[in-house]
């Protein structure tokens, strides 16, 4: 069943993990790769239009893979994939440090009968190590071009690229294959029989590098105690240099509405402006000033990964996160997340495994974010004496914690891995400037394409219920919120939140902070009186349960829509709002009813 | 020749992986790692006695858990 497409010329690129076949095809490429949209795809794959000898290809950069009979669940789609989608070529990069160990995945791939090009990675290690590959014997052997390249430093990507042109040429149009993919204990056998042939390794390799570093960095004490450091230099890296740059981002957008579209928009009805200036060009903003934090996250990560540490944070980490249902690498991304749990849920990419990124997606938005943050200081301060605050704001994070640590506990069982827990470690590498842009650089804008758009929705949905019907006081009694705030009541009345407060909660659905702004709308208070009037209003415990509530309950909007994307479920997403809800109540009603009967 | 099961190889000594009694999924991705029937291994490292370990095969190192460890059997000179 071949659907050819003559016009389509398209390449897979395909290869172990840790070979460097995306520095390979960020190489080939330059950065404009976007992600394809695949049927049965649940993960990123990068494509990209490339011109070789006059003509477009595409180029795909399929996820790694070990082999092609293995049962993970890369290797499941990357075999999906190569059944059924066309192609016209393979371009399999392979480690040439490690070439016994890889040929036999070319070797699968050569059965499938399509035209097949070799680049062999990693040329500058091999010269390093004193490893000698015989690329003509090997070519002879696979019966397939083979050449020597370094993506990192960009050697012998020019043959590369007239290779691929040549091997275009005499390609047949963009077919799928369905020749039935076995395995065989004979391809091994003749993987290693061309290795012995063709590679030549020195008896004694020089010392490596990676073993005197791993003596410290993954002691049982010294190396978690630097894990712990490192994680703590990270956050503060990522938001030392984030934050200032959303905070101008903030500004110069703020100054934009101010002189710019607030003049145009004068003489128009007040409705269309206030739709326009707290609707869209807010909702613009919110999207606009995550674009900093991720870039610089995603730099930040890359360098983890790319260097090779993150693998080792598995190991060092492994013995605690296995109870949890979750695994070592996971437990950055949870506290990253009290940065802001938007690129932390993004970044649970780096496990391959589905049903533990989706745990993990579960638990992060219980990391107590900055924005988060900024309203139960402001709370702490105005309910507590300056002693007290302090210890209420540890009990905080005491809870978020606890309460991250009791979803992935309840849930564990539920989204359990059956990827086994075998972890390739590659040696030390220094990650090249070049694919740490293009990380910062994906990752934005993949963000923007995918969760922009839900955000801006969200933000103006928010507008619309606050300012429905018009003519009535915005996110007063009147207006839809505030029909949906008293209808709730009796949700919210056992856990001491009146009709007011949940007005805001319901506003903090966009981002947490507007919890603050929310309040100030809603009682008409600047923010100097806001704290001495909710102090007035509010008994502190009413205040306590409220802070609870607002720590657990939904994740924000674009945490929703960073989920939704990661997940690409919408079930899930909907899981992802229900059970915090539903926590959040149960742990403010528990505190509320326990400590009033006491009080 | 000693049979031993891997959490038992002391770090450091070479032994030779003689059978692996785990499932299809983690056996397919340890021979794609090199570490299969008839290799040479070492234990490089371990994360305290019910911790990870880290295994080397060739040119090649895995970490895998202890638990999966105890289930492949070496055996030294």
């Amino acid at each position: 069943m071949s659907t050819p497409q003559p016009s389509r010329r398209r390449i897979a690129v395909v290869g172990m993990p840790n070979t460097g076949k995306s520095t390979v095809f960020n190489r080939l490429t330059g950065v404009q790769a976007k992600v394809g949209n695949w049927p049965g795809m649940t993960v990123d794959v990068l494509s990209a239009r490339v011109i070789l000898g006059g003509r477009t290809v595409e180029l795909v950069d399929l996820p790694g893979l070990y082999s092609l009979h293995g049962m993970g669940e890369d290797e499941r789609l990357v075999r999906h994939y190569l059944e059924n989608e066309p192609l016209s070529a393979l371009l399999v990069v392979l480690d040439a440090t490690q070439l016994e160990r890889q040929l036999p995945l070319a070797l699968q791939l050569r059965e499938l009968k399509r035209p097949l090009l070799v680049a062999l990675n990693m040329a500058d290690e091999t010269q390093r190590l004193g490893i000698r590959v015989d690329t003509e014997q090997l070519a002879a052997a696979l019966g397939a071009p083979v050449l020597l390249v370094s993506g990192k430093h960009g050697t012998g990507l020019p043959q590369l690229k007239a290779a691929l042109q040549k091997l275009l040429e005499t390609a047949p149009d963009a077919a799928t294959n369905d020749a039935v993919l076995h395995a065989d204990a004979a391809l091994e056998a003749q993987a290693e029989s061309i290795a012995r042939a063709a590679v030549t390794i020195p008896h004694a390799l020089p010392a490596r590098i990676s073993d005197k570093l791993d003596r410290v960095l993954l002691h049982p004490v010294a190396g978690v105690l630097i894990f712990l450091l490192l994680v703590f230099g990270l956050f503060q890296a990522v938001y030392g240099v984030g934050v200032p740059l959303q905070k101008g981002l903030n500004a110069l957008i703020e100054l934009g509405k101010l002189r710019l579209v607030e003049p145009l928009m004068a003489d128009a009805a007040p409705v269309l402006q206030s739709f326009v200036l707290e609707g869209v060009i807010d909702g613009v903003g919110t999207v606009v000033s995550f674009v900093p934090i991720i870039f610089v996250f995603f730099i930040a990560m890359a360098v983890v990964e790319d260097s090779g540490y993150l693998v080792r944070v598995a190991f060092l980490m492994d013995r605690w996160m296995a109870r949890l249902g979750l695994d070592g690498r996971l437990f950055v991304m949870q506290l990253m997340g009290l940065g802001c749990n938007v690129p932390a849920i993004m970044g649970t990419r780096i496990v391959r495994s589905r049903p533990r990124r989706l745990l993990s997606m579960l638990t992060i938005p219980f990391s107590l974010c900055s924005a988060r943050l900024q309203v139960m200081v402001f709370l702490a301060a105005a309910f507590f004496t300056p002693r007290v605050a302090p210890l209420v704001m540890f009990g905080l994070y005491l809870t978020s914690f606890a309460v991250a640590f009791g979803t992935a506990l309840a849930w564990r069982g539920r989204f359990a891995s059956a990827e086994p827990f075998v972890l390739e470690f590659p040696p030390y590498r220094v990650p090249t400037l070049r694919t740490l842009a293009a990380e910062g650089w994906q990752s934005t804008r993949h963000f923007i394409e995918s969760a922009g758009l839900v955000i801006l929705a969200g933000v103006i949905l928010i507008w619309l219920l606050t300012h429905l019907p018009f003519g009535a006081e915005p996110a007063g009694p009147e207006t839809l919120v505030g029909r949906l705030a008293s209808w709730m009541a009796p949700v919210f009345r056992p856990i001491g939140i009146d009709e007011m407060m949940s007005v805001a909660l319901l506003m903090g659905f966009v981002a947490k902070e507007v919890v603050l702004g929310g309040m100030a709308v809603i009682y008409g208070a600047g923010p100097d009186e806001l704290g001495r009037m909710l102090a007035e209003r509010l008994t502190w415990l009413q205040a306590m349960s409220f802070m609870l509530f607002t720590l657990i309950y939904t994740p924000c909007l674009s945490t929703l829509a960073a989920i939704r994307r990661e997940s690409r479920s919408l079930a899930f997403t909907a899981a992802a709002v229900a059970w915090p809800l539903a926590v959040a109540w149960v742990v403010s009603f528990v505190f509320y009813s326990v400590s009033t009967s006491f009080g | 020749m000693t049979h031993l099961s891997l959490t038992e190889l002391a770090t450091g000594i070479a032994a030779v992986v003689q059978g692996i009694a785990l499932d299809f999924a983690a056996r397919e991705r340890l021979a794609a790692l090199g570490v299969k029937p008839g290799r040479t291994v070492t234990v490089v490292r371990r994360m305290g006695a019910r911790g990870p370990l880290q295994l080397r095969a060739g040119q090649t190192d895995v970490v895998l858990r202890a638990e999966d460890a105890a289930r492949i059997q070496v055996s030294t000179a």
